[in-house]
């Protein structure tokens, strides 16, 4: 696999604050990358120095470009949905594709109105008469036009509906994905992404804590539901995470052999969003739901 | 084709169309129409017409029409005009940020350096010529249609004058200023699209209260403590009024820029104000 992003001793300073602290990450094709953590971990500063948008210290290269440098070759080639809401107001749809047309030479004008055909949405609607979800597909058409080797998506289902949301990344998969691109990803949306991810790195006050592949976090985190019974037991084999609820209590393991867990109570593949927490979380939050956001860490 | 410039330009038409077309052409309909009124409240001309033909001899018609018209017409638009350039260089980078916008025209591979271009020539160079056009064509159209009236009522002849040498060269000096005005008030542009990417609420209070604050402070200096003359009121005063604007005069085609010696200091100032501006776009996030 080759790598179309590499980024080594990324670090970012606001005046006294440190954003990012020697963030390292190399991200192949055929890779959907995921870059999870709480909210102020840096996951946007740290996709904004990969696009050229914020000044930063350390090495970033993007598909052999300096973002730095060399923002608008690089952007020629890699395509980026900041927030669904930034499309202009006063635009109308099929301004937007002429624009697009007229400023990017990967552009496929075909493609993105192909894209348009299958929705309800009038090329001479303005983009501030479509719901978000409209404005969503719009974005979505214009990005999967274009025929870039990276994409990156910055929170990109933010307010979005349930539906919108799954659409969106059916889209992704569909339209966009091929085994010579990778994407790169943040959301507080994990389960709905977990099962398109293929890597994924978590930060966390500006510093990588984690990076594997999905397979690689499967085969080594195990969950454990002990009762009472059972605890006391399971708490001296040093569990990365504990969280009691209704009498049972969850347990996630690194490392363990799952055969002499096995012998305490049920054990299970955690989700990708109860790793997330037990890696990132000092204390033990109230649920281990889907949206992380809405809880004590959010990614 | 691939042109960002080009699509640049396309751009600000599409945003600001009403301001760069629809106001003008507004404009071209309502004196248009001021005749039509005319006939509807007296029932017809002959009180306006009689009166210049009593009053007017041919040449003063032929001037009236040659430069007379031309040069009101010209003053009416370029002051609509300005008043259009200083609105749109006040919000042009001003309304993407508030729009959060910005990172959408900049998630594109259009370089910052060219989107600032684009935006100080369209409000330098292209507004006053969609305006100037406007003028010409309303010009065209009153001084035809005045012509024909005249002809047809009045057996009254004055078509050579409307294509007359002076008219064109009258339009001309007009066309020409405009990048004479320019030069003049690049100053004044770059100060504007500063005051556009710096403010986060009003662009119009970052343009005016700095000046309002400087000329207070330097009063206060002046007045307390006997500084010997207001540098920037002085320097304020003389920019504006101080020089003759080629577009009041009709009378030079060679040497326009004569009239408003292109002060070298001036030019640094608004490339300081210019590369300030592309430099907070190049971090607008």
């Amino acid at each position: 696999m080759s790598a179309l992003i590499s980024i080594s001793g990324l670090t970012k300073k606001y005046s006294k604050d440190t954003v990012l602290n020697d963030v390292s990450l190399t991200v192949h094709a055929g890779q959907i990358f995921g870059l999870l953590g709480p909210n102020g971990a840096g996951k946007t500063t740290c996709l904004q120095a990969l696009l050229g948008l914020t000044s930063y210290q350390g090495d970033i290269d993007v598909l052999g470009y300096n973002p730095a440098k060399d923002r608008v070759k690089m952007l020629s080639e890699v395509a980026y949905i900041a927030d669904v809401a930034i499309l202009p107001k006063w635009m109308k749809v099929q301004q937007t594709i002429a624009y697009m047309a007229g400023v990017h030479p990967k552009f496929n004008q075909a493609k993105a109105l192909d894209f348009l055909a299958k929705t309800n949405i009038s090329l001479s609607a303005k983009i501030k008469n479509l719901s978000k979800g409209m404005v969503t597909q719009v974005h979505l058409a214009l990005i999967l036009a274009v025929d870039a080797k990276v994409l990156v998506l910055d929170e990109p289902t933010l307010g979005l509906d349930l539906l919108t949301r799954r659409q969106f990344y059916d889209h992704l998969l569909e339209d966009f994905y091929q085994s010579d691109k990778c994407i790169l990803i943040t959301t507080h949306q994990i389960e709905e992404i977990e099962h398109i991810l293929t890597d994924i790195a978590f930060i966390q006050e500006g510093k990588i804590v984690m990076t594997a592949s999905l397979k690689q976090l499967q085969q080594r985190f195990c969950c454990l539901s002990v009762d009472a019974d059972n605890k006391e037991a399971a708490l001296q084999l040093n569990p990365l995470y504990t969280h009691s609820q209704m009498g049972l209590t969850s347990m996630i393991f690194d490392n363990t052999n799952s055969t002499q867990l096995s012998e305490l109570g049920t054990v299970s593949t955690p989700t990708l969003a109860e790793i997330f927490i037990a890696s990132v979380s000092g204390s033990q939050p109230t649920n281990t739901s889907a949206d992380i956001n809405n809880q004590g860490g959010s990614v | 084709m691939i042109n960002p410039i080009i699509m640049g330009f396309k751009k600000e038409y599409w945003e600001y169309h009403g301001s760069f077309v629809k106001l003008p052409l507004i404009l071209v309909c309502c004196i248009l129409l001021l005749p039509l009124l005319a006939i509807i409240s007296n029932g017809s001309l002959d009180i306006f017409i009689y009166q210049d033909l009593q009053t007017s001899t041919q040449q003063e018609l032929a001037l009236s029409i040659s430069t007379v018209i031309p040069s009101a017409l010209m003053a009416f638009f370029g002051g609509f005009s300005l008043l259009v350039q200083f609105y749109y260089l006040l919000n042009c980078l001003f309304d993407e940020k508030r729009d959060l916008s910005v990172m959408f025209w900049r998630s594109l591979p259009v370089s910052d350096l060219s989107t600032v271009i684009t935006k100080l020539l369209t409000g330098a160079l292209i507004i006053p010529s969609l305006f100037l056009t406007a003028a010409a064509l309303l010009y065209l159209c009153l001084t035809i249609l005045g012509a024909l009236i005249l002809a047809i009522g009045y057996d009254l002849s004055l078509f050579a004058y409307v294509f007359s040498s002076q008219t064109v060269a009258s339009f001309a000096t007009n066309w020409l200023s405009i990048l004479s005005n320019s030069l003049w008030l690049l100053p004044l542009y770059s100060w504007l699209m500063l005051a556009s990417i710096i403010a986060k609420k009003s662009p119009f209070l970052w343009a005016i209260v700095p000046v309002i604050a400087a000329l207070v402070f330097e009063w206060i200096l002046v007045s307390w403590f006997n500084w010997p003359q207001h540098f920037i009121y002085d320097l304020l005063h003389d920019y504006f009024w101080g020089q003759q604007s080629p577009s009041m005069t009709l009378d030079t085609l060679i040497n326009i820029t004569a009239h408003k010696p292109i002060n070298v200091v001036a030019l640094i100032f608004s490339t300081v104000l210019l590369y300030a501006t592309y430099q907070l776009r190049r971090r607008a996030q």
